[in-house]
């Protein structure tokens, strides 16, 4: 079995890249896959804290790098899902502690134990984005629709396409998504942020509250229900697991509550 | 003024030899700085340096010079160079300071790294050593001054193991006329190496949760020694015993003449446990080092590693196989066994040296006290053993040639009765040392400390710092990220805190983690807890104060 690589990008920093990892490493776990997430991030490890795993860690990908233990022993399982494991960044070193081809290599091993291994990159485009990208099929680009994160990814999708050879798909989430602040055309809409890239859509995930709960609390919100960022996590692991999942309509919850009810009894507006 | 002083990968070395070989007295003020850097790095530990991979050397007339020939690639030097320059910053300001690159080839590019790092705490190089042709070329090029003159280097005992009575009387005759004379040797690149490979290793699949301890001070599992020892008990206490020997005066930490003639701003009592009262006897050592030559490979270096713990294996092995037990007080013909040791070693195929010194030291105060209950003596010699009933690492069942190697380990089974036999734990004096770690600051997350011996830390530890002491930990502020204690394996240390919330203990062997939901907000203050290991678990005791 050979599984599918995964890099999870952006270029700007502060877009989402780690929690989009967490979501969507639980979001495909729930979907019944196994699934790693490899935190890329050497140095300013954050994704075991956003999967609750940080007192787990004991041995990290930079230990497996230099032999110092077993891919086995440093890959750590996540506390709900069997079929989740991570694979930490170590704190203590930096992003030179890694060189692209040792990436290449274990994320080959790796690919070979997890049907689908989620690489989460550093910002920037430095050696950590070039290691995390090293190994992987596929790229998921993250941006918030800002003028500033859409320059940076339209960046990051340029590199990307220079290694054609490797990457062989390029999605696009769109990230931290207010519908209402885009009715009063106030922010890109996904249509702007899309002309821009020219890109394949993967998904919109809206801007959540109870994201900042879920990371303080180390449980990410695609695990729970009734919340529509982890819905619409949960929409993009099944569509990357090939299934035909249209992309959330937020036209109905920009209402008020007010229009809601008027809706309600005037469908025909809708 | 003749101290070392060992910090993980750092030797510091200003001893009398400079004094004696230049006939120079130090700046006063120089000396002041050097004295507060070794207040701040490690406590006074005259034989006990570490020479491994770099070394810094004091210069009575040149300032410091930072010696890194000793690494074979240039990102193991910068690796230990960043790590020798962050833990001192405060020190390095204003000081001379050149560096040795020795035969290391160093573009450009790389240099400027190496003066960014330099720069980062306060140092501009006055010069740069080289042997290299391209280094130079390139230190030409990028307009840093080479340095002039020949790099002083670190003094070498080059002792065959065939004059060793005439070493001794050597060493007597040194000791006479200089009391506080250290002798300076260019020891154990592969005895660190070894004590590095090992480190406990604990198992991340035998991770169980910290929660009941808290909540339950005195009961509960927490986690279970997940690896056995790594090294076959008997072995530990033969090679380690050269070492053990060495560190028999543990605690000679606080050195009178020297603290006068100096007058630090920082008191040394501050540093010194009250269980350390000089004895004043003069006691005679034989301290067996294991002489690494310097400038062979790490991996060679490995190698001869290997290399002595088969010699002693072999050893091992004439000795009746049911008698796992070491006597409290060994009688055993120490010097017999050194040449054992000595003859092996002098196979072909190995450069590794034991060599026995004499030494004669007026100034040995009396061992970490709780510690070390038995002391074997022989004519000649006087090895401290320590012995740790609690101590419960089993032996390991497999063939010592596995101890390197952690994935096997992990497969050794416990058995239950060697485990009973076992239970002298002669690794803890070997490793530990003597010396204390006595840190003022806060380490924040992607730091690290390691110290073999004891370690104390005025200030917090963050989350995703890292501690690890091959004795005890003590942090006198908030312990938040993760503190390892006895990391050759000594069960007996401890870590204690003030405020007790850390991602993760370990102990030896066993590693203990913390609840998933915090037990307490970060606020809320819980008074000081210890954790120790009780039954070859982690436990977690509220200290009391009275």
């Amino acid at each position: 079995m050979s599984g599918r690589v995964i890099v999870i990008t952006s270029g700007k920093g502060g877009v989402g890249k780690t929690t989009a990892s967490a979501n969507l490493g639980v979001a495909l776990a729930g979907t019944g896959a196994s699934v790693a997430l490899v935190d890329m991030d050497i140095g300013l490890r954050n994704l075991d804290i956003l999967m609750g795993l940080e007192n787990r860690v004991v041995y990290n990908l930079v230990d497996v790098i230099e032999e110092r233990c077993k891919l086995r022993q440093a890959l750590v399982k996540d506390k709900r899902l069997p079929n989740l494991s991570l694979l930490p960044a170590a704190q203590t070193r930096d992003k030179s502690a890694v060189s692209a081809d040792q990436m290449k290599e274990l994320c080959k091993e790796l690919s070979t134990i997890f049907e689908f291994v989620l690489v989460d990159s550093p910002a920037g485009i430095e050696q950590g984005f070039q290691n995390a990208v090293a190994g992987a099929h596929e790229a998921i680009v993250i941006c918030t629709p800002e003028m500033s994160s859409v320059r940076d990814a339209d960046r990051i999708i340029g590199l990307l396409e220079a290694r054609k050879d490797e990457i062989e798909q390029y999605r696009l989430v769109v990230n931290r998504y207010r519908p209402n602040m885009v009715q009063a055309n106030d922010m890109m809409s996904v249509e702007d942020v899309l002309e821009i890239l020219s890109v394949e859509l993967l998904g919109v995930v809206p801007e959540d509250e109870d994201i900042i709960v879920s990371t303080n609390k180390g449980e990410p919100v695609s695990g729970t229900d009734n919340c529509k960022s982890g819905l619409a996590f949960r929409n993009i692991a099944r569509r990357l697991r090939g299934e035909d999942v249209p992309i959330m309509d937020f036209s109905s919850q920009n209402q008020s509550w007010i229009n809601r009810i008027v809706n309600f009894f005037n469908p025909v507006r809708v | 003024m003749s101290c070392s002083y060992a910090f993980d990968h750092i030797s510091i070395l200003y001893a009398d030899w400079l004094d004696e070989r230049f006939s120079k007295q130090y700046d006063p003020v120089q000396r002041e700085s050097l004295h507060k850097f070794a207040v701040h790095t490690s406590l006074f530990s005259r034989r006990n340096f570490c020479m491994s991979k770099i070394a810094i050397i004091s210069q009575p007339d040149q300032g410091v010079l930072i010696d890194v020939s000793g690494c074979s690639t240039l990102k193991e030097a910068l690796e230990h160079l960043s790590s020798t320059l962050q833990v001192s910053d405060q020190f390095w300001h204003g000081m001379h300071v050149s560096i040795n690159l020795g035969a290391l080839a160093v573009t450009a590019d790389e240099l400027a790294k190496i003066v960014a790092l330099a720069k980062g705490v306060g140092i501009k190089p006055v010069g740069i050593y080289s042997t290299n042709d391209s280094t130079r070329e390139s230190l030409r090029t990028s307009n840093i001054p080479l340095g002039s003159g020949k790099p002083m280097t670190l003094p070498t005992v080059a002792l065959d193991s065939n004059s060793i009575a005439s070493a001794e009387v050597e060493d007597k005759t040194v000791q006479k006329s200089s009391p506080f004379a250290t002798i300076t040797m260019r020891v154990v690149d592969a005895m660190s190496r070894r004590a590095h490979k090992e480190h406990a290793t604990p198992d991340p699949d035998q991770l169980e949760d910290m929660e009941s301890a808290h909540l339950n001070e005195n009961e509960a599992p927490q986690s279970q020694s997940a690896f056995p020892h790594i090294r076959p008990k008997r072995k530990v206490s033969l090679d380690g015993r050269p070492i053990g020997a060495n560190s028999a005066e543990p605690s000679e930490r606080s050195q009178p003449v020297s603290k006068e003639k100096l007058e630090p701003k920082q008191s040394l009592e501050d540093t010194v446990p009250p269980s350390t009262d000089a004895t004043k006897e003069a006691d005679e050592i034989v301290t067996a080092i294991i002489e690494g030559d310097c400038s062979r490979s790490p991996d060679k270096a490995a190698a001869d590693c290997i290399d002595v713990e088969a010699t002693v294996e072999a050893v091992d092995n004439e000795k009746p196989a049911d008698c796992p037990r070491i006597d409290l007080v060994a009688k055993e013909p120490v010097q017999a066994k050194t040449k054992e040791e000595c003859n092996s070693d002098n196979a072909p195929g190995s450069d590794v040296k034991v060599m026995t010194i004499q030494v004669v030291d007026s100034m040995i105060e009396a061992q970490p006290a709780q510690k070390s209950i038995a002391q074997a003596s022989t004519m000649a010699d006087e090895v401290i053993t320590q012995v740790d009933a609690d101590a419960q690492i089993p032996a390991s069942s497999k063939s010592p040639s596995s101890t390197h190697d952690i994935e096997d380990a992990e497969d050794i089974e416990f058995d239950e009765e060697e485990v009973e036999a076992d239970s002298v734990d002669l690794e803890t004096p070997a490793r530990g040392g003597p010396t204390t770690l006595y840190l003022r600051q806060t380490l924040r997350s992607g730091q690290t400390v390691s110290h073999k011996g004891h370690l104390v830390i005025i200030g917090d530890i963050n989350p995703g710092a890292e501690v690890m002491a091959d004795g005890d930990i003590t942090v006198w502020g908030c312990l938040r990220g993760v503190a390892h204690a006895g990391i050759g394996g000594n069960t007996n240390a401890e870590i204690r805190a003030l405020k007790l919330q850390p991602i993760q203990i370990r102990i030896a062997h066993a590693i203990a983690r913390a609840p998933d939901r915090p037990r307490v907000s970060y606020s809320q203050t819980t008074g000081p807890e210890t954790a120790r290991m009780v039954d070859g678990k982690i436990k977690v005791v509220r200290s009391r104060l009275d």
